[in-house]
């Protein structure tokens, strides 16, 4: 009896120590192995996963691809390239619209895209005075494991090249790209019951050190 | 150094918000007020005639960025709320909240079930415009404009709206939640005849 109960204070203790089941992933949504950044990120005191992120000509986007399927989901051109990011539970494409009037994403959990679908998710946003005005929330979309995911854009200032997301047990982090917002993604702090979500955010320099950090609170809208 | 800062001034910094000073210090407190949480209640069948219903009790009760709770007073309990901020709690749905509230829809986008909200349950429900225009969501499909009746839906990237009836002239009276300025009400609108509008059905109705 007192074996078995040391046996599982143990596995107790182990679990709560590392963090189990809230660990650091070790793949991206995409299966690639995950990096890590090449700074430390100032003030945040967890495991840090660096997504992936490649920018694409809007033009040579090639067709049958998922980019390609979320740019038909637009009439009009998109003006500029179409940023891609995938991070610990997603992929997102974002591009501006044309004439620059807004921006446009498209999202996914999880696993293989679908053939005729191969996004779950999507979202626009209007740009006012060149900038957002909401972080346009998209709880469409499931992690592998089924989970509800959250994906929303950040609007970084001009000084930052990182934008770091708070998980549970980890963090991710997203290289600030081509002038887009960044669209992040989250499987923590997700209500679906008011369609919202709490992402706890950080902005960095290049050398890692911390611009600033908040707390977004987004909703479902419009 | 941590920059630690309230929601309301984070959002701020972070999208910029030109109204800044009076979008974080604004709220109406209709919704803490007047609204509350409860479950909906699950129904067998529903009607167009059901949900227009549902529909004209929001008529003339405002319009709330996000939000999803009012009343059926005949007056904009909120007015003049600051536009898209889901922080003013005002009264009223936002487009697309209005629009899942009215085709009674569920939270769970795999479920196409049909479930009734009270009018002062605030929800809004998992939808945007643009994922209503694509058919997103077990309830949704997209269907030709050609074809679209009463209570069937046009969707843009950044508005939808319900058909009350068409005109003869091709345009369409629509019911729908259209900004704070304007409120929910119903106007004849060209949207079927305009390319960024696309159909949109919500599937199971009984008649």
């Amino acid at each position: 009896m007192a074996g078995h109960l040391v046996v599982a204070l143990v596995a107790l203790c182990a679990s709560a120590c590392t963090g189990a089941g809230h660990r650091a992933p070790t793949a991206l949504a995409d299966g690639s192995v995950v990096r890590t950044p090449p700074v430390e990120l100032e003030g945040v005191d967890k495991e840090v996963v660096l997504t992936s992120v490649r920018t694409l000509d809007a033009a040579s986007v090639a067709p049958g691809t998922p980019s390609a399927a979320c740019l038909r989901e637009r009439s009009d051109r998109a003006a500029g390239p179409v940023v891609v990011r995938v991070s610990a539970y997603g992929t997102s494409a974002t591009f501006r619209t044309s004439a620059g009037r807004g921006v446009y994403a498209c999202d996914r959990g999880g696993g293989p895209p679908g053939g005729l679908r191969p996004w779950c998710g999507r979202a626009f946003g209007r740009l006012s005075s060149g900038r957002l005005r909401d972080p346009r929330l998209d709880l469409g979309c499931s992690s592998a494991d089924g989970a509800p995911l959250a994906f929303a854009w950040i609007e970084p200032g001009p000084d930052a090249a990182y934008v770091t997301v708070r998980q549970h047990g980890f963090a991710e982090t997203y290289a600030v790209s081509s002038g887009l917002p960044v669209r992040v993604s989250t499987a923590s702090g997700i209500d679906l019951d008011t369609s919202s979500a709490h992402l706890d955010v950080s902005e960095h320099a290049r050398d890692g050190s911390l611009i600033r950090e908040y707390t977004v609170e987004a909703q479902v809208a419009g | 150094m941590t920059l630690r800062r309230s929601i309301v001034a984070a959002f701020l910094a972070a999208f910029g918000l030109a109204a800044a000073g009076t979008a974080g210090a604004y709220h109406t407190h209709f919704v803490a007020d007047n609204c509350n949480s409860a479950a909906p209640t699950p129904t067998s069948y529903i009607t167009r005639d059901g949900s227009a219903t549902v529909a004209l009790r929001a008529r003339f009760e405002g319009y709330q960025w996000a939000g999803g709770c009012w009343n059926d007073n005949d007056r904009d309990d909120s007015p003049g709320d600051p536009t898209e901020d889901p922080a003013t709690g005002g009264e009223g749905g936002d487009c697309s909240g209005f629009t899942f509230k009215v085709w009674r829809e569920s939270l769970t986008e795999s479920d196409a079930s049909f479930q009734q909200w009270g009018m002062l349950r605030n929800v809004h429900g998992p939808y945007t415009a643009a994922r209503f225009k694509r058919g997103d969501g077990a309830p949704n499909v997209v269907a030709s404009k050609a074809g679209l009746i009463k209570m069937d839906a046009l969707a843009s990237d950044g508005h939808i709206g319900m058909i009350w009836a068409p005109n003869p002239d091709g345009s369409d009276q629509v019911i729908e939640a259209k900004g704070e300025a304007y409120g929910t009400n119903i106007w004849t609108r060209t949207y079927r005849g305009n390319s960024s509008y696309g159909g949109v059905r919500r599937t199971g109705w009984s008649s």
